[in-house]
C-alpha cells in the first residue's frame, strides 16, 4: 500500500496503484463569470485495495478533487491518472470501471420506481450489471421498495438507492462524496462492511464525509485538504487514534506523559495497557469516569486540520 | 450504439408507463391533442388555400418537430432528473447519449402523432390517408429539427441560462413553417419549414431537405462534443 508518500514528478502507471494526482491546480472558469481557483496544489496516491478519506472544512476542495479524479474537470496544471487513464481525456472508458457519487446523491425522475432507476443505470453497463440488481437491492435494504416511486422514499432510502446505483457495475474504484448522508446507524454499518468486503477483493475507494467518526469506519488512510492545498498526515493513521475519557471533575493525579489532560477530559493513545494504568490511578484518586469513547485516526487528523487536539 | 438505444428505450418506456398509470388523463390527452391539432389544421388550410387534410397534417408535423426540438435540450440537462454532471458519469460521450435519446424520442413522438393523425383523419374524412406519405413527412420534419435541438443542447450545456433563447427559436421554427416565404428554394435548409414545404408540394424532391437536415445534425453533434470538452476544461458542469 502506498501510504504517506509525497510523490515527485508526474504520475507513473504502477501495477499496484489505482489513482494518482500530482501537483494539480484547478480553476473554475465559467463563461461570462469570474474565474475561481478551487485547488491550489493537490497530490494523492491510492493503491489497489486501499481506501482513502479526504477531510477538510467546507469549501476546502474535497468535492472538486473527486470531480478531477472522475474526469469532470481538467486541471490547469499537474498530472492525474486513475486506473492508468487520463480522466479528463478518457472519461468514458474510466466510467466503465469507476463508480461516482457527488454531493451525496444521484438524481432520478421522481415518479420512476426504485427498480426503474436501477434498471436504467445498469442498462448502460450491460447484462452483468442488470443481473447484479437483485443482490444490491438486498444489500442496501431496498427489497420491498423496488416498485415504490422515488417521490415516496425517505431521505435515507433515496441515499440507499443512490449507493446501489453507484455499485451496479461492480466498479474497480469508487469516488464517494458524502455517501452516508441521512443513513441510519445500522445502514452505515452495513455499508461499511460492504465497502470493506470490496477492499478485500482488491477494489479501492476514495471517500469524503463531514461525519469523521463514520469516515473512520470506511477508510484506512486520510488526506487533509484545506484552502485548496492537500496535506498528508505525518504518521500512519492508526497512530492518531485516541481514547477519550471524560471524568466527573478535573484530574490532578500524576498520569503517564502520553496522556493529555484538558480539564475533565483525558486524551491518550488507544492502548489497552495504558488505559488500564490510567483507570487505576483515577480509581485511586476517587475520580469517576463519566464517559469513554475512541476517536478514530481520521477524526483526530480532521480535528487537527481545524486546529483541534491531535 | 445498440446498448444506448436500449437505455433510451428504457427511459422512454418508463416515462410512458408513468403516464399510463393515469389512463383517463392519458386517453383524454390523446383525444384533445387530436381534436386541437385537427382544428388548427383546418384554420391553417383555410388561410393557406391547402386541403383540410394537408393543413391538418402540417399542424401535426409541426407539433411533432417542435416537441422534439423542445425535448432534446431538456433530455439530459433539464431539471434535476439527470443534471449534466451526472449524465457525464455514464460511460458514453454526451453526443452519443443525447443522440440516442433524441432518436428514440423522435420515433416515439413521430409514431404517436402520426397515429393520432391517421385515426383523426379516418374519423373525420371516413377515408384512410396514405400512411407512407404521412410517415415520410413526419420523419423528414423530425429529422430536420434534430440538429437544431442538439445545438441548443450544446449551448445550454455551457451557458445554462438559454431557455428564453430556445423558446424564441421554437417560435421562429413554428412561424417560418407557416410563413409566406415557404415558396422560396432556400427554405429547404430551414428546419421544419423545408419539410412542411415538401408536404405541401410533394412533387418537389425531398433530398435537399434531408441533405440540409444531415448538415444540421452533423453541426449539432459536433457542437455537443465541443460543449462537452468546454465543460470539462472550464469545470462548468459542476459550477451550475
Amino acid at each position: 500500500m502506498l501510504k504517506h508518500e509525497h510523490a515527485t514528478g508526474a504520475c507513473f502507471p504502477l501495477e499496484t496503484e489505482v489513482a494518482c494526482a500530482q501537483d494539480i491546480r484547478v480553476v473554475y472558469r465559467p463563461p461570462l463569470a469570474p474565474a475561481k481557483t478551487a485547488i491550489v496544489t493537490a497530490s494523492l496516491r491510492l493503491a489497489r485495495g486501499a481506501s482513502l478519506g479526504i477531510v477538510g472544512p467546507n469549501g476546502a476542495g474535497k468535492t472538486t478533487l473527486l470531480r478531477v479524479l472522475a474526469g469532470l474537470i481538467r486541471p490547469v496544471s499537474g498530472d492525474v491518472r486513475v486506473l492508468g487513464l487520463d480522466p479528463a481525456r478518457e472519461r468514458h472508458q474510466l466510467m466503465r470501471r469507476t463508480g461516482v457519487l457527488l454531493s451525496g446523491t444521484r438524481h432520478f425522475p421522481e415518479r420512476w420506481t426504485v427498480g426503474d432507476a436501477l434498471r436504467f443505470t445498469a442498462a448502460f453497463y450491460g447484462r452483468e450489471a442488470l443481473a447484479r440488481i437483485p443482490e444490491l437491492v438486498e444489500i442496501f435494504g431496498l427489497g420491498d421498495k423496488t416498485r415504490q416511486q422515488i417521490t415516496t422514499l425517505s431521505l435515507g432510502n433515496r441515499q440507499r438507492l443512490s449507493l446501489a446505483a453507484v455499485f451496479v457495475h461492480d466498479p474497480d474504484i469508487v469516488l464517494l462524496d458524502e455517501p452516508t448522508l441521512a443513513l441510519d446507524a445500522e445502514t452505515v454499518e452495513t455499508f461499511a462492511s460492504f465497502l470493506r468486503g470490496r477492499l478485500r477483493q482488491g477494489k479501492s475507494a476514495i471517500v469524503t464525509s463531514h461525519d469523521h467518526a463514520v469516515l473512520g469506519r470506511l477508510v484506512d488512510d486520510a488526506l487533509v485538504i484545506d484552502n485548496g492545498i492537500t496535506r498528508v498526515p505525518e504518521r500512519p493513521l492508526d497512530s492518531y487514534a485516541r481514547l477519550l475519557i471524560f471524568t466527573d471533575r478535573p484530574v490532578r493525579a500524576s498520569l503517564p506523559p502520553e496522556v493529555k489532560v484538558v480539564g475533565e477530559r483525558l486524551e491518550m493513545p488507544n492502548d489497552p495497557r495504558l488505559m488500564a494504568r490510567v483507570l487505576d490511578r483515577l480509581d485511586a484518586e476517587g475520580v469517576e469516569v463519566v464517559e469513554m469513547r475512541t476517536r478514530s485516526g481520521v477524526e483526530a487528523v480532521a480535528a487537527g486540520s481545524k486546529g483541534g487536539i491531535q | 450504439m445498440k446498448q444506448l438505444l436500449y437505455v433510451a428505450w428504457i427511459k422512454i418506456r418508463t416515462d410512458l408507463a408513468e403516464q399510463t398509470r393515469y389512463p383517463v388523463q392519458f386517453v383524454f390527452g390523446l383525444l384533445t391533442t387530436g381534436a386541437m391539432l385537427w382544428g388548427l389544421g383546418i384554420a391553417a388550410a383555410r388561410t393557406s388555400g391547402q386541403s383540410t387534410e394537408t393543413g391538418a397534417l402540417a399542424t401535426f408535423i409541426a407539433m411533432g418537430a417542435v416537441s422534439l426540438f423542445y425535448l432534446i435540450p431538456r433530455a439530459l440537462a433539464g431539471g434535476k432528473d439527470h443534471p449534466p454532471e451526472e449524465a457525464m458519469l455514464y460511460p458514453y460521450p454526451l453526443s452519443r447519449l443525447v443522440g440516442a435519446l433524441a432518436a428514440v424520442s423522435a420515433v416515439q413522438i413521430g409514431a404517436g402523432l402520426a397515429g393520432i393523425y391517421l385515426l383523426a383523419s379516418l374519423v373525420v374524412t371516413r377515408s384512410a390517408p396514405a400512411a407512407g406519405y404521412v410517415l415520410a413527412a413526419m420523419a423528414l420534419a423530425l429529422f430536420s429539427v434534430a440538429g437544431a435541438g442538439l445545438l441548443v443542447f450544446a449551448l445550454k450545456l455551457v451557458f445554462r441560462k438559454v431557455d428564453s433563447v430556445a423558446m424564441l427559436a421554437q417560435l421562429a421554427l413554428f412561424a417560418l413553417a407557416f410563413a409566406p416565404t415557404l415558396d422560396r428554394s432556400w427554405v429547404a435548409a430551414v428546419p421544419l419549414a423545408g419539410a412542411i414545404r415538401w408536404l405541401r408540394q410533394p412533387d418537389l424532391p425531398a433530398w435537399p431537405v434531408a441533405f440540409f437536415a444531415l448538415l444540421w445534425l452533423a453541426a449539432g453533434l459536433w457542437a455537443v462534443a465541443r460543449a462537452e470538452r468546454a465543460v470539462v476544461d472550464r469545470g462548468v458542469a459542476a459550477y451550475g
